[in-house]
């Protein structure tokens, strides 16, 4: 009812007079109001350029990322021992590498990770397809299979074997082998204190190989006596 | 956009179109103005108060979202910026009840036509009123508001809003009667 017009009254009121802003006032709220776009635009363009170069920045980082970098984490541990946290964190992916790696061995150049890291994963319900594995899997035939498949493949691609299918401990050896021969020996030494005297022995040998003339001291020495 | 609805210029303008703005504009200033201007009842006041009312929509355009009208939104806007100007002033809106006539009502009844007294009447009842009164049937008469939107402007209940808005129309229409 309240909101019904008395015409009689709205009639009056118009006759009051139709007062309106004076134009200099108009010119400077719409000037206000462009100039709040305009500022809207640029923030908006910068910070989509802004997004777009770290965008960038990142995949141009995870581009040249070296595919070994995390197994170097900590050397001083067992293969094993690096491999199995990662793999506990995607336990469903872990099963179904070894499939396609064994299929694609001879002719899998570009694979980042050589799926022989699966061989320590304890919730991995597949037999996992690394050397050891493959020999001890009654899914792969018998060990002298394995062995033979694997001399085999050796023979007819000695390259690919080198870099793809080199188990995880020898790739290690060569990472090992591009440091300075006394932080090697440290490892060995390290090893030994921890009683991992096998491990260090391996280690030793690797050394050997790739240090001949290197005087190796007596602490990384002991197991051998 | 120019046939657009209030709502979908401020949201246009809140994404960036400075045109949305200018139409929106264009189609509330004379109102508005009015409606400050007949609020304060001085020129110069009127003139500052509109423009901030303006920029404070400017300002708040981010935060727009078009739950309720927009000219519930805008008239919200002038509210709160009358009740601080009348605040800054040290007035309570009851206080203003009381306040000065404007020059435009205080007519020389022995100079002026029959017409021009009784709308001197008319505006002398009009700045008489109580000032929630008056901002009540501004609201309504100028601005073009329910009794539920000048409620959700004014902050208050449809009750009071309604009490108001007929109290201010008893008023005006008496002062009509009179001549």
């Amino acid at each position: 009812m309240a909101d019904e017009r008395d015409p009689q009254i709205s009639q009056r009121y118009r006759e009051l007079g139709t007062a309106e802003p004076p134009p200099a006032l108009d010119r400077a709220i719409l000037a206000a109001a462009r100039r709040a776009t305009s500022r809207h635009r640029w923030y908006s363009s910068l910070a989509a350029a802004a997004v777009l170069i770290f965008a960038i920045a990142i995949a141009v980082q995870i581009e040249r990322r070296p595919p070994e970098q995390v197994p170097m984490s900590a050397p001083s541990a067992p293969v094993s021992e690096q491999a199995a946290p990662q793999e506990r964190e995607a336990p469903a992916a872990t099963p179904a590498k070894p499939v396609p790696y064994r299929r694609a061995r001879p002719d899998a150049q570009f694979a980042p990770e050589p799926p022989a890291r699966t061989e320590s994963t304890p919730s991995a319900p597949a037999p996992a397809p690394t050397q050891d594995a493959n020999v001890a899997s009654p899914a792969a035939g018998s060990a002298a299979d394995a062995e033979r498949k694997r001399a085999d493949e050796m023979r007819a691609a000695p390259q690919l074997q080198s870099s793809r299918v080199m188990p995880r401990s020898a790739s290690r050896a060569a990472q090992l082998a591009e440091e300075p021969p006394e932080r090697w020996l440290e490892r060995i030494i390290e090893l030994r204190r921890a009683g991992r005297h096998e491990e260090a022995d391996k280690q030793l040998a690797d050394f050997r190989q790739h240090n001949p003339s290197y005087k190796v001291p007596e602490a990384a020495l002991r197991a051998e006596k | 956009m120019e046939g657009a609805p209030d709502e979908e210029l401020m949201l246009a303008y809140k994404a960036g179109n400075a045109g949305a703005f200018e139409t929106l504009y264009t189609r509330h200033r004379a109102r508005l103005y009015r409606f400050v201007l007949r609020a304060v009842k001085a020129r110069a006041v009127a003139e500052e108060l509109f423009q901030e009312i303006w920029m404070r929509v400017i300002e708040a355009r981010a935060r727009y979202t078009a739950q309720a009208r927009f000219t519930t939104w805008l008239y919200t806007i002038a509210h709160n910026h009358l009740v601080d100007h009348w605040r800054k002033r040290g007035l309570t809106l009851v206080a203003l009840d009381g306040e000065e006539l404007p020059a435009a009502g205080d007519p020389d009844p022995a100079d002026q036509a029959q017409a021009r007294e009784a709308l001197a009447r008319f505006a002398a009842a009009l700045a008489a009123l109580p000032a929630l009164q008056r901002e009540a049937f501004l609201l309504h008469e100028e601005s073009g508001l329910s009794v539920a939107e000048i409620a959700a402007a004014t902050g208050s209940n449809e009750e009071a809003a309604k009490s108001r808005l007929r109290y201010a129309m008893a008023k005006l229409k008496a002062a009509i009667n009179d001549g």
